[in-house]
């Protein structure tokens, strides 16, 4: 009995200090916030309740392009899934594997994430720039000068063209997380592979891949859940523009919110970034199975 | 015989060529990567002017090492620097703290309610900042703490995301060695210092890795929280080289360069972390 006392008072030690300030800091402002959504409100003078209408006024007479915003964060959550990572993996499983230099690769790989955004926003903004930018000069350069573009400007490369540097920044963000994890794997389960005659595609995918389980499932999460709220280079890059062509939930919602003072409604497209996230954590966590790794 | 040794001279080629293609691609990558690197380190040693010449003039025709005088005497360079490493040191310490101290609460024991409200920790990851910063800033206003570094330390003393990562790689730790330990008489305190924060340490350095780069390169937060020059940090500085009419861009990128040798250091005094772990602890 007083064993099972004293669990109770360590499992509440452990979970409850944390949780009373998230409750606090986190928790109460998130719920003002849907509350908020539920307002017609400048963020200054009194709020109106008008209930579910700034949601109506998101998918129905729709306007402000954020069916466009959804769909574009859709697009950069499969690319950061499907190209992304598995660059990431790909270094982290050749590093942690220990090739010569693998100490300079992990420490140059991570030099992008940690430059700050505004470093990283204006050198991007000098490889596209269409009159001395790196990219068209290449292009003159090899002959394709057809394909030279105003990237940030025009409607049908500014998306890809904001996406690229995204992709780029954390690629050595994941491989970090991933290497960790690789790094964590007992030695000897390697030595034994090995000595059983199995190569290195095999020991990969039979053994470090599925082992490195837990925290691929973060890095997914982390790449999916990162999309739909990606906000700082875009926003520094083009600002959703033009046209919305580059434009996310939070970018409009930003906007919104400190620019065209529409508080509640810019609440509303924050509470569906929230639900879109949470569906699409639990979808990714059913796809990945139980958590047990051992 | 023979075959074999045929064979097995045409691996050895094979492998060569394949060690010398990812070589080559392991450079190129860096190449990249190192690009913006490159940038900046140039662009501190231009004149404001030569920033932003046509096209992207890699080495400066004279090098102004002056930029990096400059930039302590036009602004409070070093007060800034030293509040962001007080603030840097002091949340990345105490999330790293909270956040495994959670994560085995979520990953190692059982109790009612626990998955439920691990998802709800999950959520708020998703919850992005600008959402719920003005609730937020009101709620520290109407405690007193605007304009305080107590402000911003208090929130984020405490991460859903921290939690999240730990426990994830908590949960590779073998079960078996916590029920060992229970078995003969350990508290569970005794298991997480001496078995479950060992084990840990790649974990742990790559959390205190992050969360290190963020609050040293996080510019919304001080933005809203700090007023004070007094109070400021380094990227809250970085925009005083900016006025109405003019923008210093080289003393930025001088600046940029001096403010992200911290993180380098911080860098290469975790990875030593990144090779121990379970490989070296000798669990059989």
């Amino acid at each position: 009995m007083e064993k099972i006392l004293s669990d109770k008072k360590a499992i509440f030690l452990f979970v409850f200090p944390a949780f009373l300030v998230f409750l606090v800091i986190v928790l109460l402002p998130i719920f003002f916030s849907f509350y908020y959504s539920l307002l017609k409100w400048d963020g200054f003078s009194k709020g109106v309740f008008i209930g579910l209408q700034n949601y109506k006024n998101l998918f129905i007479n729709n306007t402000d392009g954020f069916i466009i915003s959804v769909k574009n964060s859709f697009i950069l959550a499969v690319l950061s899934v499907f190209i992304q990572l598995p660059i990431s993996l790909l270094l982290a499983l050749i590093l942690s594997r220990g090739i010569k230099g693998e100490k300079f690769y992990r420490t140059v790989y991570f030099i992008p994430v940690i430059l700050s955004t505004v470093v990283i926003g204006q050198l991007w903004m000098k490889i596209y720039n269409p009159n001395y930018g790196l990219l068209n000069f290449i292009l003159t350069k090899i002959g394709l000068q057809s394909l030279t573009n105003q990237w940030l400007g025009n409607t049908k490369t500014a998306l890809g063209a904001v996406f690229v540097p995204i992709l780029w920044q954390y690629i050595g963000y994941h491989m970090l997380l991933m290497y960790a994890s690789a790094k964590s794997i007992p030695t000897d389960i390697y030595e034994a592979a090995k000595i059983d005659g199995a190569t290195e595609s095999q020991i990969a995918f039979r053994i470090t891949i599925p082992l490195m389980k837990p925290i691929l499932k973060v890095c997914v999460i982390f790449a999916v859940i990162g999309s739909f709220k990606a906000f700082d280079l875009i926003y520094v890059l083009t600002n959703g523009g033009p046209l919305h062509a580059s434009e996310v939930p939070s970018t409009l919602m930003y906007n919104m919110i400190f620019f065209r003072y529409q508080y509640g409604y810019g609440s509303a497209m924050a509470i569906f970034i929230i639900l879109e996230s949470l569906i699409g954590t639990i979808i990714i966590q059913k796809l990945f199975g139980k958590d047990e790794a051992y | 015989m023979k075959f074999n040794v045929n064979a097995l001279v045409s691996k050895n080629n094979l492998s060569i060529i394949k060690q010398l293609i990812l070589f080559i691609v392991m450079v190129f990558l860096s190449f990249i990567v190192l690009l913006p690197f490159f940038w900046m380190l140039s662009s501190s040693l231009k004149l404001d002017n030569e920033v932003f010449s046509v096209p992207i003039q890699w080495i400066p025709n004279k090098l102004i090492w002056r930029n990096y005088i400059e930039i302590w005497k036009q602004i409070p360079f070093l007060t800034f620097f030293k509040n962001t490493i007080k603030l840097s040191v002091i949340i990345t310490f105490l999330q790293v703290l909270t956040s495994s101290f959670a994560a085995y609460g979520f990953s190692k024991m059982r109790f009612k309610g626990r998955d439920t409200l691990f998802l709800a920790y999950i959520a708020t990851i998703a919850v992005p900042w600008q959402v719920y910063m003005v609730p937020q800033f009101i709620l520290m206003k109407k405690f007193g703490l605007a304009d305080t570094h107590l402000s911003l330390i208090l929130l984020q003393t405490f991460t859903a995301f921290g939690v999240f990562l730990l426990r994830q790689f908590y949960l590779s730790i073998p079960e078996e060695l916590s029920e060992a330990a229970r078995i003969d008489g350990m508290s569970e305190y005794g298991i997480y210092f001496k078995i479950v924060l060992p084990l840990s340490k790649p974990a742990l350095a790559t959390l205190t890795l992050f969360t290190f780069v963020n609050t040293w390169n996080d510019f919304l937060g001080p933005l809203i929280y700090l007023n004070s020059t007094n109070l400021k940090t380094i990227q809250l500085g970085l925009q005083m080289f900016i006025s109405q009419y003019t923008a210093q861009y080289a003393l930025i990128m001088a600046a940029s360069v001096v403010s992200i040798v911290p993180l380098l250091i911080a860098f290469i005094f975790t990875q030593n972390y990144f090779v121990e772990g379970i490989a070296t602890t000798g669990l059989k």
